[in-house]
């Protein structure tokens, strides 16, 4: 049996809307290929070592939990830091994103991220909602769907980005164009929830780049089939 | 005069909406209109009680105002759909004088969580009961703490507040008041050790952010808490259900004999927050537990009928985790063999195609528990892939998003049906038509 080493952080702290539901798509298609995965959950307060996992999963949290989460993280910048320019697969969604970039606003003051990308996060309080169709850059043959949820949003420079937005809000709060980062094996999203479940294409490139597996044979038929009715409400959107 | 105005054209387009079945909004829509300051002008010679929350406002507001009627006094209440600002203002337009007074002895308001700082910045308010706060309508309503903040907004308004003794996010509304009332309820026969619902919104302490510790969940993250670390934990409360008894709906309130005649975790605690939000009223508490005892929960939402020879019962669920969550408990409670059918569309009001709630409903506790399981709905597959997730086999899953073909595909099936449909307020989308 193959094994696949698993790192859901914040687990506890940052949780909601299923965003967990990424790291059970990973899981079960992995089963596929004849993996058995081993979930560690870390939690604040407890070190974080990076070393040795496939796959490192953050989701969305409620904006003072992520203040929490923030100077917890930074103790771990260069660890975390190392990991992502070695090219360990991560997945970070919703506001989690912001751990990783320069301040970003909070409802009780300003927090800081590792700074490894340049972008900043603002904070409005007011919840922004809406259908995202996209094209990945790994692949603009396919569309994906997601959805955005949040109070908060990207601001300044984000250089390697994920999507090309067909429909639906960026980074910001007006269409810009391009949502996501994708920086060598660092996967980001403002989509949340099941963006893995819900996106078979998203869900084989991230496998591919944990195990180096061909997996355009997993059954993700019934995946697939949903996707092709939900893109079919947008119509012919190119 | 504007007010005055207000209120009679108000009235005139109520009058007029009661024969062509209109919006139960738009009187209160064109009086705010008119006069802006409309909400403000109300006198009320009696108290104003109001209710929110994310789960069971509806319910308990009914039972608050059930409560007081039968112990003599007079009552307004809003209705389920009219608990925006212009919804309040309808009910209120309607029982007032052309100047603005309220004659009732009480007046109770269900109140949207968002609309509670708009509401009661305008109106004095007595009594002010925030049943739990929870996961809800992501596309409305983000998250309990975005909620939290904007309930946070109105609670300086209330001269006294009622908060759930067993709910560690909505009781930090209590935090800096000293004589606030708290309710909650001992551990039952269904209270579980762990919490088996996905849709927990305190695994962390929401004052220190440590992990949070519990003795006994009721439903999601309600129940007996403490935090080791800063030591924040479920406080005594004033008024507390016991010896709750699942079979006959007995149980006791402050050790006095209580009854209910729908019997469900929900239920019972929801009954104790409207006994002690009368009894903060000013109701002695025996006359509140025995009024509250003939209250018939509103079937509203609730159906039973036959498809092609079958059982059929129709549970109508608003796109909340939490009141799907409920549904399913309940379900489960009932003899086998079963269906459960689902039906769920796009997002309500909104028309996106998000599906992100279910995926914090707990449908793994079905797996094993029903003979088959239905996805209809526009969203049928996307049903499909969630279920699949939480581990049911295709072999038993039948997924039909094209509404005439529903009935036929369900001939499949076997045993009593068990459809769990995703509503605004009522069976919009002809449900029951389109199985009986």
């Amino acid at each position: 049996m193959k094994e696949l080493k698993i790192l859901h952080l914040y687990s506890d702290l940052l949780d909601l809307y299923g965003d967990y539901t990424n790291v059970t798509a990973v899981r079960r298609a992995a089963a596929q290929l004849g993996y058995e995965s081993a979930v560690t959950e870390v939690q604040l307060g407890e070190p974080i070592d990076p070393a040795g996992y496939d796959f490192i999963y953050i989701g969305h949290g409620k904006a003072r939990n992520l203040a929490a989460a923030a100077p917890h993280f930074r103790q771990y910048a260069d660890a975390i830091t190392a990991a992502v320019e070695n090219g360990t697969v991560f997945l970070v969604t919703g506001n989690a994103r912001f751990l990783f970039g320069g301040s970003f606003q909070t409802p009780d003051g300003e927090e800081t991220g590792i700074g490894l990308f340049p972008y900043h996060g603002t904070e409005t309080g007011k919840v922004f909602t809406g259908d995202v169709v996209s094209r990945p850059v790994f692949d603009e043959s396919v569309r994906c769907y997601g959805f955005v949820n949040r109070t908060s949003h990207l601001t300044g420079e984000n250089p390697y980005p994920l999507f090309k937005v067909l429909r639906g809000p960026g980074d910001g709060e007006t269409p810009n164009g391009t949502e996501g980062t994708l920086y060598r094996n660092f996967f980001g999203t403002w989509q949340m929830g099941p963006v893995l479940v819900r996106n078979p294409a998203l869900l084989r490139e991230v496998l591919h780049r944990i195990t180096g597996e061909d997996c355009s044979g997993l059954d993700l038929s019934l995946q697939e089939r949903a996707l092709e009715i939900t893109l079919a409400e947008f119509g012919d959107l190119q | 005069m504007r007010f005055a105005l207000a209120v009679i054209l108000g009235r005139l387009v109520r009058f007029a909406g009661k024969f062509i079945g209109r919006s139960t909004t738009l009187p209160g829509r064109i009086a705010l209109r008119l006069d802006h300051a409309f909400l403000k002008k109300m006198k009320f010679d009696g108290k104003v009680i109001a209710v929110t929350g994310s789960n069971g406002k509806t319910t308990t507001q009914n039972l608050v105002a059930h409560i007081l009627r039968e112990n003599g006094y007079t009552v307004i209440n809003n209705t389920e759909g009219s608990n925006l600002a212009a919804g309040v203002a309808t009910t209120l337009l309607e029982h007032c004088t052309l100047g603005g007074r309220v004659r009732s002895d009480f007046v109770v308001l269900e109140v949207d969580e968002r609309f509670t700082p708009i509401v009661f910045s305008q109106i004095p308010l007595d009594v002010f009961l925030v049943n739990n706060l929870l996961r809800d309508q992501v596309v409305r309503n983000g998250n309990p703490d975005i909620i939290l903040a904007k309930i946070s907004e109105a609670v300086p308004h209330a001269r006294r507040l009622v908060l759930n003794a067993d709910d560690p996010i909505s009781q930090q509304l209590g935090d800096g008041r000293s004589d606030n009332v708290t309710f909650g309820m001992a551990r039952t026969s269904r209270s579980t050790d762990t919490c088996l619902h996905l849709t927990h919104d305190a695994k962390v302490c929401p004052r220190c952010f440590g992990k949070m510790e519990y003795d006994f969940f009721h439903y999601n993250h309600i129940g007996s808490f403490h935090c080791p670390t800063c030591g924040y934990h479920t406080p005594t409360p004033d008024y507390l259900s016991d010896q709750v008894d699942f079979e006959t709906g007995d149980f006791t309130i402050n050790g006095l004999p209580a009854h209910v005649n729908y019997p469900t975790p929900f239920h019972f605690m929801n009954t104790t927050a409207a006994v002690a939000v009368c009894c903060t009223a000013g109701l002695p508490l025996e006359k509140a537990i025995a009024a509250a005892g003939t209250f018939e929960v509103s079937r509203e939402r609730y159906d039973e009928f036959n498809v092609d020879g079958r059982k059929a019962i129709l549970m109508l669920t608003k796109q909340n985790p939490v009141s799907l969550d409920q549904n399913i408990a309940y379900v489960l409670t009932k003899e086998n063999p079963k269906t459960v059918a689902l039906y769920v569309n796009n997002v309500i009001y909104t028309d996106d195609k998000d599906i992100s709630w279910l995926y914090d409903v707990a449908f793994e506790r079905l797996v094993g528990q029903v003979d088959w399981v239905v996805c209809s709905g526009s969203r049928a597959y996307d049903l499909a892939v969630r279920l699949e997730l939480a581990g049911f086999d295709r072999d038993h899953m039948i997924i039909e998003d094209d509404n005439s073909k529903l009935r036929e595909a369900m001939k499949r099936s076997e045993g009593t049906i068990w459809v769990l449909a995703a509503s605004a307020f009522g069976d919009e989308d002809g449900i029951l038509e389109v199985l009986r």
